[in-house]
């Protein structure tokens, strides 16, 4: 198995390696096209305000002070291209000028190529075929180019902080952190962007990490073992039992523990619902706080030699 | 609240304080550096507070300490063109939740963070049985990082995190077996487990990206350190068999390359990305339930994962999206010399539990899907997904099909109409039969999903309105549980109003509806609750557990006067009820609400004065009250669990901050 996976990866790496070498620069180099271009004081003349703006940002610093390469150099114009057209008309056209404001008709691919160019690596190096990208949502829809909301906010979001930008659209999970057991969200110690990358990840549902084991032993690695008796859903997806979000339930849990317990377990000698039936009836200690993990109390894994029921 | 003189006197001379300054500076320029900042300061008191006893959940995250506080404040010295800075950050300094961050860098060529911060988990303020009032882990978090871009096409990154737990957690011990007598119970003792963690992340790697390729090469450490081994659960809990094994020192190394090429034919681009990773166990003793050492082992994993991505237009309005990804773990701990001597040959019955926990296991899925823009206005989606989980020693295996159509339609500039259907189908094959309670079977049952999607969005262009409703259905069918599995299914909705009358006010209310059902058979035993008579997935009464989830929120933004006075508002609201319909289970009921109101006004450009008030509630049903805090029925007060300490509480807080920008 691990054979196969290996070779089937090393195909891979090769076929990449190939297609580098084919692969060319773009056809229109800039300085073909510098023509075409009217500089950043044709800017400025209409768009102070903008430029000001601008400036005080990391890529404004960047484009119109300390430019590193002949595409930053062309300041404004790095982003919304060739603007000599959009001069020449006193801005009546708008040419082939990319604008990034909602409503625009540039299409949203065109839009986000143009941040691409630049931002398409590290943790935007998987953002084609992500599900954000997929469902056309546009680089601007989250971020701001021209001006923060303040120095106290990283990544020049639209909004105060990541918590939110991402609940405008994802209202079940804002939901959820509302609930008795959470993970500290809404105390603004934790985040959306400290468990997922928005900007596309190798895992399901945009989770950073391998896997959602990888991800959760970040913070929690006393959970990650190996240990002597493994709980088989800790050993492969921590989301079998948790909810990360928020739940009703102590520990986040996605159920009531005596009834989570069950879904894999047969009942042996856990509560007994059956109300009717002679001999039957509910045992408390077995319902209340974390019901069977009363006493299968190393239920991430033990260590211990006799541990198999998970009780040390 | 009787308010103390001390905090009275804090809070006068923070109200006082913006009269102190006349006028103030937005920014000055200091030997060569341009310096600006602002800080909130000022002070927090209670007009009601929780008891002592009743602040557990209200903490449990975040102190709320009575007097002055350092809200946060802010420090920025740049150059004269702002390329190089020095960014420093803290708030709640002094607090369990203070937070220092101190960046640097020239922009363009590289960036360092030093970051310390703390966090608090607070499980309980009640403790009749110890002496420590607050059962609490403190985490402090200490990181460095760095990135050094010597070019443009070029990044470097290192990344150091340290994570240090400390403090004792609630725990339960197994002391001693069932009765056989109808209702009685398994026996468990409550006591405090120490917890004494060290976690210390590195990560380093480097980037090269040019416009149609990129690359990344990367190596992560993790090593977690635990300082106690072994507990005996201590006085006034001893009992014989009481020794408990604490989680175990660990360490995991990956190394990952990831790659990445466009290709102008067809607009595509190819992703793909390997990594390996190593996990070790870094205790080398191994105790039994009686405390005493009885071997040493040397456990470990090996884990191998994948993942390749096309996506390309082939033309205009079709996008066509291809992706396998493989996550390999395997399980090298049967094969353990030591693990063979402690645990027996393969015929026995400690032997078979190994087995069944220490097996390997390949995870695979691969996806394809298309997406084709029919005009302007109507986008339709298809996907496919296969995934399977194949694991060893003939534990199963697992695989899903899951089909999935969408639809966006724009019908004009203002309407956004999403929807999407997906049908999940997922089949088990190869598991252990369930012979022995204690064998363990994860597999629930064969299960067939379907899930709808749907959310509107309307920006009508009137009055400044926005306007959403947003619907989500399941439905499960299982097939063939032996646990009893029959089904569950849920929907929500949820409808969300903004408006924005005018310039300076701005409205938002949102309202959500959750309901969830899960019917499984009742599981009974034939006997006198005897475990050999155990009857597996019987036709039992069904046993329907029904979820509620009720949120609301709210948020205003008012400007009362222009440049000097506005007010912001926030509320939540979470009402959740879990009904077990079954006059032995109550209903868990809990409510969670939380106000935050802040009155703001500008003395002048640089100063500020806030005024907040804070009231949070949360109620939770006496069904809490009964299965956590009290003694019942037939059970002995030490029979408590030592985390079910969180009870109701109304807290109504005062918070006066004074806001200066330098």
């Amino acid at each position: 198995m691990r054979r196969i996976l290996i070779s089937g990866l090393t195909l891979v790496f090769l076929i990449l390696v190939f297609l580098f070498s084919y692969s060319k620069a773009p056809a229109k180099e800039v300085k073909e096209a510098k023509k075409e271009y009217a500089g950043v004081e044709a800017c400025q003349m209409c768009h102070q305000n903008v430029y000001d703006n601008l400036t005080k940002t990391a890529m404004g610093i960047l484009f119109v002070k300390h430019p590193r390469d002949a595409t930053e150099r062309l300041g404004c114009e790095t982003c919304h291209g060739p603007g000599n057209e959009h001069v020449a008309s006193s801005g009546s056209e708008f040419g082939s000028l990319v604008r990034f404001r909602q409503g625009t008709p540039v299409p949203v691919y065109v839009r986000n190529e143009v941040c691409l160019k630049c931002h398409e690596k590290k943790q935007r190096l998987f953002w084609q075929g992500s599900p954000h990208e997929t469902n056309g949502y546009a680089c601007t829809e989250c971020h701001t180019v021209h001006t923060g909301p303040g120095m106290e906010t990283r990544n020049q979001l639209v909004r105060l902080n990541v918590t939110d930008t991402c609940s405008p659209c994802h209202k079940k999970q804002v939901g959820e952190e509302m609930r008795f057991s959470h993970h500290p969200i809404r105390e603004g110690k934790v985040s959306c962007v400290s468990c997922h990358n928005p900007h596309g990840t190798t895992s399901p549902k945009l989770v950073k990490g391998l896997s959602n084991r990888e991800l959760c032993f970040t913070c929690h690695a006393e959970k990650r073992g190996p240990f002597l008796f493994q709980h088989p859903p800790v050993l492969e997806d921590c989301a079998i039992c948790h909810l990360p979000h928020g739940s009703a339930y102590p520990g986040l849990l996605k159920a009531p523990p005596i009834r989570l317990c069950r879904e894999c377990h047969i009942t042996f000698h856990a509560v007994n619902f059956n109300q009717a039936a002679p001999g039957k009836g509910p045992r408390l200690n077995q319902m209340m706080g974390g019901a069977c993990v009363n006493c299968h109390v190393s239920i991430h894994g033990s260590n211990n030699s006799g541990g198999q029921l998970l009780f040390h | 609240m009787k308010i103390q003189k001390e905090i009275l006197v804090i809070f006068l001379a923070v109200m006082f304080l913006p009269l102190t300054p006349a006028g103030g500076f937005a920014q000055t320029t200091f030997d060569g550096y341009i310096w600006s900042g602002d800080i909130e300061l000022g002070g927090r008191f209670f007009i009601n507070a929780p008891s002592r006893a009743s602040r557990g959940y209200f903490e449990e995250y975040i102190p709320a300490d009575v007097g002055f506080l350092v809200e946060q404040m802010h420090l920025l010295r740049t150059n004269a063109d702002g390329s190089e800075y020095y960014k420093f950050f803290m708030s709640h300094p002094g607090q369990r939740d203070e937070d220092f961050l101190l960046q640097f860098g020239k922009i363009g060529l590289y960036k360092f963070e030093i970051e310390y911060d703390q966090l608090q988990h607070l499980y309980s303020t009640i403790n009749p049985y110890v002496s420590v009032d607050e059962m609490m882990v403190l985490w402090q978090r200490f990181r460095i990082s760095g990135d050094y871009t010597p070019t443009p096409e070029t990044d470097l990154y290192v990344d150091y995190n340290m994570l240090k737990k400390t403090g004792d957690m609630p725990a339960t011990n197994h002391n001693g077996g069932p009765s056989t007598t109808a209702g009685s119970a398994y026996n468990f003792t409550s006591f405090l487990a120490p917890v004494d963690y060290s976690q210390n992340n590195v990560s380093v790697g480097a980037d090269y990206a040019k416009p149609m390729y990129q690359f990344h090469l990367g190596y992560d450490l993790s090593l977690f350190q635990d300082e106690n081994q072994l507990l005996k659960t201590p006085a006034p809990f001893p009992v014989a068999t009481a020794f408990q094994s604490l989680p175990v020192s660990n360490m995991a190394q990956y190394v990952n390359a990831s790659g990445a090429v466009n290709l102008p034919p067809g607009n595509t681009r190819i992703t793909g990305s390997f990594s390996y990773g190593w996990l070790t166990q870094q205790d080398g003793t191994i105790f039994n339930a009686a405390g005493v050492t009885v071997g040493s082992t040397d456990l470990s994993a090996t884990t191998a994962s994948g993942y390749l991505s096309a996506v390309t237009h082939p033309c205009d309005p079709l996008t066509l999206r291809m992706s396998y990804r493989a996550y390999d773990f395997e399980n090298n701990n049967l094969n353990n010399p030591e693990v063979l001597l402690l645990f027996g040959p393969p015929t026995s019955t400690t032997y078979a539990f190994l087995r069944q926990e220490q097996y390997s296991y390949l995870r695979q899925a691969v996806t394809v899907g298309a997406d084709y823009k029919f005009n302007s206005k109507v986008t339709g989606d298809l996907e496919y997904t296969y995934d399977q989980t194949n694991r060893t020693e003939g534990l199963g295996l697992t695989q899903t099909n899951t089909p999935k159509v969408g639809v966006r339609f724009y019908p004009c500039d203002w309407l956004s109409l999403i929807a999407d259907y997906a049908y999940v189908n997922r089949e088990g094959a190869d598991f252990l039969t369930v012979t022995n309670p204690i064998i363990y079977k994860f597999f629930q049952a064969d299960d067939q999903r379907n899930i709808v999607n749907f959310i509107a969005e309307v920006v009508p262009p009137v009055n400044n309105v926005t306007f959403s409703v947003n619907f989500n259905l399941y439905n499960d069918q299982y097939h063939g549980s032996e646990y009893g599995l029959q089904g569950d299914n849920g929907w929500s909705a949820g409808a969300d109003v903004g408006w924005t009358p005018c310039k300076s006010v701005m409205l938002a209310v949102g309202y959500s509806h959750e309901h969830s059902n899960i019917n499984e058979f009742a599981g009974s035993s034939t006997g006198g609750g005897g475990v050999g008579n155990l009857v597996i997935g019987d036709a039992g009464p069904v046993l329907r557990t029904e979820d509620t989830f009720d949120t609301v929120s709210a948020r205003a933004e008012i400007v009362l006067i222009p440049d000097k006075l506005s007010l912001m508002t926030k509320l939540g609201v979470s009402f959740s009820d879990s009904n077990f319909h079954n006059p032995g289970t109550p209903n868990l009921d809990e409510l969670f609400l939380h106000v935050d109101t802040w009155l703001k006004y500008k003395l002048n450009k640089c100063t500020a004065f806030k005024v907040g008030y804070i009231y949070e509630r949360f109620d939770m049903t006496n069904a809490y009250q009964t299965l956590y805090l009290t003694a019942n029925g037939t059970n002995s007060g030490l029979l408590n669990t030592l985390d079910g300490y969180y009870t109701n509480y109304n807290a109504h807080v005062v918070e006066a901050l004074v806001q200066y920008k330098f």
